[in-house]
């Protein structure tokens, strides 16, 4: 009971200091509970966006694939034979050197043909890309694959690409011993997942105001770009190409996207880095997707020819006696499998007609074309025709 | 590493983690020292030894200064802290200026020679944590402050990441208090810092980074462009500058009040600025303020007649401009303010140009004196930025800005016009305060969200990281 003013005038005091402490901690906890709402906030937009980028593929994150398919539609039929590979393939095959040859053998007979490669097509690319080529009603009759040791290894070079275009939160299971293998490597995984709307804001932009950033920009005082019908193009042929679209960010081989300034020393994924090599293994999410695509063009009788392309010797002297046993005895096991052949041009193409370790050079790709065309292409070919005219005349017979 | 990446992002949710989770003072202050050490050395990691060293040696010339009894000995050790600091920032700075300066000068006089370029990494913040090791060893000769006995509070006072690279310049009196006095997280504090953040973020990634893509073009070209473009570019550049670097100083501000500490303000509008005087007291305050105080004071600031006060000015100035960078544009920028500062304590200004109705007036002119300031700042060379003035001021042709990026120019320039002004009627504490707290979470987020959508691919070097 409170028997004196003092003691009243304390008490009130103790009630006044209690009644602070109380609304400081209730402030405390509202910032601290606003924090943490506006931390969930931001991951749970995050990852809804990114769940809507893994499943508008290839839409946003994917816009090669998208102009590959774009360009396939513009075909004027499907074509008999595609190609599938990465920018070694795209820039190595002179299709219109290719295209005129097999009109000249073939006449009417001479297929259609189309170069669905792109830049880092690893075998995960290729299944994908073939299955959405499937869906827009191409169904190709031959199809040339290239392949090589780095692109069915545990950690193939080319992870970080597929993180960025292709891989979903359904493929990180399958993909985790990968992301282990080639963990140096792959410094988009985390804003990939986590972040997506900073990794693909250019794309997220584009599709959104329909055109691509920067939006602040002054007309360009640079010289017009040189008239580029003057030079011959080795890629030109029959077949529409994917326009070259210099504003998007997605990734050549040796090439990197939306990398800091800071991520540009370091050392690019290419052969030469014979590091890259330490404990081959032929497994992981590559090995299992051309498994995986093997098996879908076998069902669909399609004739595959597995193409191992030219590199300089640089990159040569990185495949080992033990990675090259390997990886024929995996080519081996894979013709077993799924019938298909396959055709070493690994080593048949000197030095001096590559322009970098594995990329072929403009009289590169004439010789490699010519290569292709006269050992592999006319014959695959020709036994191709014979034996859809013979199925076709068995079928015509047991009519009769 | 920058503030708005993800590594920094990494480093910064693992030092928060575990600044707040020591119990033990030092080991705090220890685990912050390393934290800075590591994110200078993701930059360099050999470079950082030379931030240490800075630290060591004048954390140990400022003990000797004060146990010593001699004034001789005193001014002697203070002259020489001073001359290793300035002669470490003249080396990795002024080197390759200094060569081509003499060699211009022997050129003119009939002396051909080849000119040496020596390859010098300009090491990030040297400007910045130079001066703060000036004003530490001079509080401490001048009484001020008691020299630190701790290496790493000292250490922290020199290198806490969110000043280290582009300031805001420290004061040993302001900060060293605070490494010592313990702290409590205070999550309102946490929140405050998270959004002082955020609107530095915007500043800097979505409005500065954004403009520099107008810009640079522009600057790197002006001959082709007409006179709007022009002026266009250099409002741009006025815009981006002040983004880039008040955008900057709102991020490290922000991030030390989440760990705690309360950093120096560094901008207070400067383009609402009445007059030259007053934008100096609004632009860089930390830099602005220690210029007065280790330079212009000590020379003898308006004490010693008004011929020795507009000598004071100019030299502060210059010197203030040379620090800014090596080159001639960045001198003559400080020369030219200077002039303006000079000129403007020499004019009897009319007692009814103080009339309320004369603000927008002397608003507007301070705004186009300090934006040709900027031209010399920005501008590759004398040539270019006098091309540019002239082109801006007598019409000349060229290529336009195309009408949706004018538009988009203007748009951006009222969306920071009105920022202005709602900061100066519109209490945002109190705003927030009120406001249910999923709508501010909400804001919050959506903030953030933003800046990374609208961060540019190019760019993300803070402006001030060059000095």
């Amino acid at each position: 009971m409170i028997t004196a003013p003092h003691q009243l005038f304390s008490t009130i005091w103790r009630l006044r200091l209690k009644i602070e402490i109380s609304r400081g901690r209730t402030k405390s906890d509202r910032s601290r509970r606003c924090l943490l709402l506006a931390g969930l906030v931001f991951l749970a937009v995050q990852l809804g966006v990114g769940l809507i980028l893994d499943r508008s593929l290839p839409k946003i994150r994917f816009l090669y694939a998208e102009q590959v398919m774009n360009a396939a539609a513009g075909l004027s039929r499907s074509p008999d034979i595609v190609f599938m590979g990465s920018s070694r393939f795209r820039g190595g095959l002179n299709m219109g050197q290719l295209q005129e040859f097999m009109s000249t053998s073939f006449g009417a007979d001479a297929p259609l043909m189309f170069n669905a490669a792109l830049p880092a097509g690893d075998p995960f690319v290729m299944d994908y890309l073939i299955r959405l080529l499937a869906r827009q009603g191409i169904a190709p009759g031959m199809a040339i694959i290239e392949v090589s040791p780095e692109t069915v290894m545990l950690g193939c070079p080319w992870t970080d690409f597929e993180i960025i275009r292709l891989i979903t939160w359904q493929d990180m299971p399958d993909a985790l011993q990968d992301f282990i293998a080639s963990w140096k490597h792959i410094s988009h995984l985390p804003s990939s997942r986590i972040i997506p709307i900073s990794l693909y804001r250019k794309e997220l932009l584009t599709w959104i105001f329909d055109s691509p950033p920067p939006y602040l920009k002054a007309a360009s005082a640079a010289a017009p770009p040189p008239d580029r019908s003057a030079a011959p193009d080795v890629n030109k042929g029959s077949t529409p190409e994917p326009a070259e679209d210099s504003t998007k960010s997605q990734p050549a081989e040796d090439s990197t996207k939306s990398q800091p300034a800071a991520d540009s020393t370091k050392p690019q994924p290419v052969p030469g880095n014979a590091k890259l090599f330490r404990n081959y293994q032929i497994r992981g999410i590559n090995a299992q997707h051309l498994e995986s695509m093997m098996a879908y063009l076998h069902q669909r009788n399609v004739s595959v020819i597995l193409v191992g392309f030219p590199a300089d010797r640089v990159a040569l002297d990185c495949y080992t006696p033990e990675i090259n046993r390997k990886f024929m005895d995996y080519i081996e096991y894979l013709g077993r499998a799924y019938g298909c052949s396959f055709v070493d041009c690994r080593y048949r193409v000197p030095n001096e007609f590559f322009k970098d370790e594995v990329h072929l050079g403009p009289a590169g790709a004439v010789l490699f074309t010519h290569m292709l065309e006269s050992e592999v292409l006319h014959d695959a070919w020709m036994n191709f025709r014979r034996s859809q005219k013979n199925e076709y005349s068995g079928v015509e017979g047991a009519g009769k | 590493m920058l503030f708005h990446s993800f590594a920094f992002f990494v480093l910064f949710t693992v030092t928060f983690v575990v600044y707040w989770r020591i119990k033990d003072h030092r080991i705090r202050v220890i685990s912050l020292v390393v934290a800075s050490i590591v994110f200078y050395a993701h930059w360099n990691y050999l470079l950082v030894l030379l931030v240490l060293f800075s630290a060591l040696f004048d954390f140990q010339m400022a003990r000797w200064i004060e146990v010593s009894q001699s004034p001789s000995r005193r001014k002697a050790l203070l002259t020489v802290s001073i001359c290793t600091s300035l002669g470490l920032l003249a080396f990795f700075k002024y080197t390759n200026f200094l060569i081509n300066a003499v060699y211009s000068v022997a050129h003119s006089l009939g002396i051909e020679s080849s000119v040496p370029v020596l390859q010098v990494v300009l090491p990030l913040g040297i400007s910045f944590y130079t001066f703060e090791t000036i004003s530490y060893v001079v509080d401490v000769y001048r009484g001020c402050i008691k020299a630190e006995q701790n290496f790493h509070d000292y250490a922290l006072f020199l290198m806490f990441f969110p000043h280290l690279i582009a300031g805001p310049i420290v004061r040993p009196g302001h900060f060293l208090p605070q490494v010592k006095r313990i702290k409590y997280l205070n999550w309102q504090r946490v929140q405050s810092g998270v959004q002082l953040f955020l609107l530095g973020l915007f500043k800097k990634a979505v409005i500065a980074d954004q403009l520099a893509n107008l810009v640079d073009p522009v600057f790197a070209s002006p001959g082709v462009y007409s006179s709007g473009t022009l002026r266009a570019a250099v409002l741009c550049y006025t815009i981006q500058i002040y983004c880039d670097f008040s955008g900057y100083s709102d991020m490290a501000i922000g991030l030390a009040h989440t760990l705690g500490f309360h950093l120096p303000v560094n901008f207070n509008m400067p383009y609402f600025a009445l007059n030259v005087a007053d934008f100096w007291r609004r632009w860089h305050i930390s830099l602005s303020t220690w210029l007065r105080d280790y330079l212009y004071i000590p020379l003898g600031g308006n004490r010693r007649g008004s011929a020795r006060m507009y000598c004071n000015i100019m030299v502060t100035m210059l010197l203030g401009g040379l620090w800014h960078g090596a080159g001639w544009t960045f001198i003559f920028w400080g020369f030219y303010h200077g002039l303006l500062l000079a000129v403007h304590r020499a004019i009897r200004w009319p007692a009814w140009l103080g009339n309320k109705m004369f603000v927008p007036f002397r608003i507007l002119t301070t705004f186009l004196c300090v934006s040709i300031g900027w031209v010399f700042f920005r501008a590759k060379s004398f040539p270019d930025a006098w091309l540019i003035i002239r082109r801006m001021f007598v019409p000349a042709q060229g290529l336009e800005l195309p009408p949706h990026v004018a538009m988009l120019v203007a748009a951006v320039f009222a969306l920071v016009l009105l920022a202005h002004v709602l900061s100066l009627v519109v209490n945002w504490g109190e705003l927030l305060r009120r406001m249910p707290i999923q709508v501010v979470a909400a804001v919050v987020a959506i903030g953030f969200i933003l800046a990374q959508l609208f961060t540019p691919d190019s760019g993300g070097a803070f402006i001030y990281f060059q000095f």
